[in-house]
């Protein structure tokens, strides 16, 4: 079970972070941007369970990463909610345009 | 097992380069389904085969269709949608994130996560998951993990809460 190198698993959520960060950074929709926040968590939970496999009675990151997923899954419900709301009153989703506070 | 684990990562690592060459935003949701469905296939390599399944249900299945009817309700003209803001500050965030990515990496091969204790201490005693986690995840969540995951039910019920009460009044007035 253990023939795969712990490291592997990091390198490939670290590059999925860092896309999750890349999407957050440069596109100029907030949809674009939840789906980046979604990748970001995703692989902070693939590092808790590289890490969990190595700890099978406690399964400590295992549990974690479950309640890690419930957030996200509520996250997501409310922000779509605020989006949809945001999209009805300023006919747009993109996060430079949304600037009734400036000024 | 070693074949499917890096099958399955060049699977995800493919896909998130199709994210992150996708123009729009519906191209962006699929390679995202792409993603989520490569990692759960990664959970089950490592061990974490309820994760996985969760995975499958509750992000290929509860939140990606609701990205997707997001972005329905949101389509706007074809040239706003998922555009980048200007190439200056896209090359400015690339630099950002390969030094971010190259970090750590670096940080990754360097560091001996073999030589820690516990994990040494997992290989040598052969303590490792041989069998479904599901049992031991049940049991898990309710005596010792019992209080967050009571936590959880409020906090689910409270985001539906929210979540019908901000789309509610749309009609009556702009609460923005």
């Amino acid at each position: 079970m253990l023939t795969i190198n712990l490291s592997h698993y990091l390198i490939i959520a670290a590059a999925l972070f860092c896309t999750g960060i890349f999407l957050c950074l440069t596109k100029r929709n907030t949809i674009a941007i939840l789906i980046g926040i979604e990748l970001m968590l995703n692989a902070a939970n693939l590092n808790l369970v590289a890490f969990s496999q190595y700890d099978p009675t406690k399964l400590q990151g295992t549990t974690s990463a479950l309640f890690v997923m419930v957030v996200a899954a509520a996250e997501t419900a409310v922000a779509l909610a605020i989006i949809i709301n945001t999209y009805q009153y300023y006919q747009t989703i993109d996060p430079q345009k949304i600037n009734s506070l400036k000024n | 097992m070693t074949f499917f684990f890096y099958l399955f990562a060049t699977l995800t690592l493919l896909m998130t380069l199709l994210l992150l060459l996708s123009k729009k935003l519906i191209h962006l949701a699929f390679s995202f389904l792409g993603v989520l469905l490569g990692i759960a296939a990664l959970f089950v390599l490592a061990g974490a085969d309820f994760l996985a399944v969760a995975q499958i249900l509750v992000y290929a299945g509860g939140v990606l269709v609701l990205i997707i009817i997001g972005i329905m309700l949101t389509q706007t003209a074809p040239k706003e949608n998922g555009q980048n803001i200007t190439s200056h500050s896209n090359i400015i965030s690339a630099v950002l994130v390969l030094v971010l990515f190259s970090m750590l990496v670096y940080a990754f091969i360097s560091q001996p996560f073999e030589q820690q204790t516990w994990i040494q201490n997992a290989q040598i005693q052969q303590k490792t998951l041989q069998t479904s986690t599901l049992p031991s995840t049940g049991i898990l969540l309710m005596t010792q993990y019992l209080l967050p995951f009571e936590l959880t039910a409020i906090l689910l019920l409270v985001a539906i809460a929210g979540a019908i009460t901000l789309l509610q009044y749309k009609n009556k007035s702009r609460i923005l």
